[in-house]
């Protein structure tokens, strides 16, 4: 009595044991992975130093006086 | 002894499907032969009373959550596109009901206008799944392998992709997403319609069908071929599995069979649903054509990543410790994704849930982007604590294969950290040490990520380290090549004229602030950058 229900209980477990047995690995997904994962900012814009910075100012100033002077000249 | 079940309070279930295995398992041991009944879970619609078919995963396939989920995905988008041609989709999640289809039949024999039309619907249906990242045969992991966790959901067999007359003429009524399991009745010998057989020996007394060999019929293609090419090819062996090709047979039939022995002759189902509409003329087939998306490589899947995460948390808390990688895993990846589709309009949201995506499953690129959301929340200290966890993960100096006696043995759950992964981390580093002023640090990152992943954004970090550290004529020739690569970036541009004018190379540095002019032109931010450029403009 005490085998044959041993065995209906081994004939039982057996299919549920043999499934476990032979389901796949856990994997990461691979096609979910974002194509484009965050990137570090990029580091802060250059400055010019101090004299460029009057040069520019200086060219730029003599840059404005340039065209209105044509302006004035074109004739209409 | 089962439960009364019901399915969204409306579909009351009256016999659970069964899996393959187990019906095999029976048909063997017990010769009891198993049909398609047996493997749909059965159900009424309590509203109408009319027989739906669910199709759900067997019990306790954990292990196909990740499945289940791109699955039910693809319903909504078939519920979306409300295709005539695909077997209306009732309710979605979890399972997916379907309205009764039509029987499966064995495919009927069609006059070549007749097959193309069925053909060109067959292109509409998947042109729409391709444009949401589905197609091919079956997914793959990172390995290359075959990722059977991952299938995708269409198949061709005459189970899923039936053929119907209810309206008259011959017309398909596709079951997406498929029911994989059906394709094993496709594989009953085809003696069993004894109707196809006379049909076919009537038609070769005729004289209509060639004597090629039927192997030739099939789609043969390559399974290491890209996954549109795959659909291709089997879109075009369904169409001559309708019609077999004759004598006499026009070139788009000629070029639809080289399409189907794997052929590159279009390179989109848009393509090969011109090739048909040649064949069978249709009335709106103009508007039909015009309306097929063109999609020549397989975009990313598209999920509902907020449905996949809510999905997954429920999950989890009725998961034994050896059912939660199956559920873990995806759903860390899940966070993930969200984390890079929210970080640059809400970097908060998107660091809580890489912060999730990390306590799931702490590998490398989850560390390496949690890092860059700190860094860019002005969370330092925390930043460079994550960017070392990146760096003291297991995988980012063990390889995912190691060999003992000479056997091969691969670890469990292998992550497999890329060149490009790697140069994020590198260039995330490097970035931090630049703005903490370790400028060694700093150089010897980002030259390394410029190794591993030659881009214009690390090649400027490069040039912002080196200029720092004095070495001008470094910083100018990085910040050239990354002008090189992103000629449209005023940024890099920028950078770069400042370290020519540095450099007393004042043409040079002319030249590029002229190019930056005529890009920033009516730029009120470029404006008063221009006002500085050396020299003037």
């Amino acid at each position: 009595m005490l085998r044959s229900s041993s065995l209906a209980l081994v004939l039982l477990a057996w299919p549920t044991r043999a499934a476990a047995d032979v389901l796949p690995e856990a994997e990461r997904p691979h096609d979910w992975e974002p194509r484009d994962p965050p990137t570090p900012a990029p580091p802060p814009e250059k400055e010019l130093p101090a004299l460029a910075l009057w040069l520019a100012a200086l060219a730029a100033a003599a840059l404005v006086a340039v065209p209105r002077a044509r302006l004035q000249e074109r004739p209409r | 002894m089962t439960r009364p079940r019901t399915i969204a309070d409306r579909f009351e279930v009256v016999a659970s499907g069964r899996s393959l295995k187990s019906l095999r398992w029976e048909a063997s041991r017990r010769h009891r032969p198993y049909g398609e009944d047996d493997l749909w879970t059965l159900a009424v619609d309590r509203r109408t009373g009319a027989r739906v078919r669910v199709l759900e995963p067997p019990d306790e396939s954990v292990w196909l959550w990740a499945a289940c989920m791109w699955t039910e995905a693809v319903a909504r988008h078939v519920v979306a596109a409300a295709s005539p041609h695909t077997v209306p989709i009732l309710h979605v999640g979890p399972g997916v009901v379907f309205a009764e289809p039509p029987p499966a039949v064995a495919r009927p024999r069609l006059p070549p206008a007749q097959a193309a039309a069925c053909a060109f619907a067959a292109c509409e249906v998947v042109a729409r799944l391709h444009a949401v990242g589905c197609g091919g045969e079956c997914g793959r992991s990172a390995h290359g392998r075959l990722a059977f966790d991952m299938p995708t959901p269409i198949d061709f067999g005459p189970h899923n992709l039936r053929m119907t007359r209810r309206t008259g003429d011959w017309t398909i009524a596709w079951l997406v997403p498929s029911h994989l399991a059906l394709a094993d009745l496709d594989l009953a010998p085809p003696e069993t319609d004894p109707d196809a057989l006379a049909r076919d020996l009537q038609a070769r007394l005729a004289g209509s069908i060639t004597d090629e060999s039927p192997d030739d019929l099939p789609p043969k293609y390559d399974p290491q071929s890209d996954p549109i090419a795959r659909d291709l090819a089997r879109l075009a062996g369904f169409y001559l599995s309708l019609a077999p090709p004759e004598r006499g047979r026009p070139a788009a039939v000629d070029a639809v069979r080289r399409l189907a022995a794997g052929e590159p002759v279009v390179r989109d189902v848009a393509g090969l649903a011109r090739l048909f509409a040649e064949l069978g003329p249709a009335s709106d087939r103009d508007a039909r054509l015009a309306a097929l998306p063109v999609v020549d490589v397989l975009p990313p899947p598209v999920l509902d990543w907020d449905r996949v995460i809510a999905a997954g948390e429920a999950r989890l808390p009725g998961l034994v410790p050896r059912q939660r990688p199956y559920v873990v895993l995806p759903l860390a990846v899940a966070y993930h994704h969200r984390a890079s589709l929210r970080a640059a309009l809400a970097p908060e949201d998107a660091l809580r849930d890489v912060d999730r995506a990390v306590e799931l499953d702490p590998i490398a690129p989850y560390h390496i982007t949690r890092a860059v959301l700190l860094d860019r929340l002005g969370r330092r200290d925390e930043a460079r604590a994550a960017i070392a966890a990146a760096f003291a993960a297991p995988e980012w100096s063990d390889p995912p294969v190691e060999e003992v006696g000479g056997i091969r043995l691969v670890r469990a759950h292998p992550v497999v950290i890329t060149d490009r992964e790697r140069a994020r981390a590198h260039a995330t580093r490097g970035t931090i040490a630049l703005r903490d002023g370790d400028l060694a640090l700093a150089e010897h990152d980002l030259r390394r990520a410029v190794d591993l992943d030659l881009t214009a954004a690390h090649l400027h970090a490069l040039g912002a380290a080196l200029y720092a550290r004095g070495d001008l004529a470094g910083a100018a020739a990085a910040e050239a090549r990354a002008v090189e690569l992103e000629p449209a970036s005023a940024r890099y541009r920028w950078d770069l004229v400042v370290s020519l004018h540095r450099l007393g190379r004042r043409d040079e540095a002319l030249f590029h602030a002229r190019k930056l002019e005529a890009m920033e032109a009516g730029d009120p931010s470029g404006r008063a950058r221009r006002i500085r450029l050396p020299g003037g403009a």
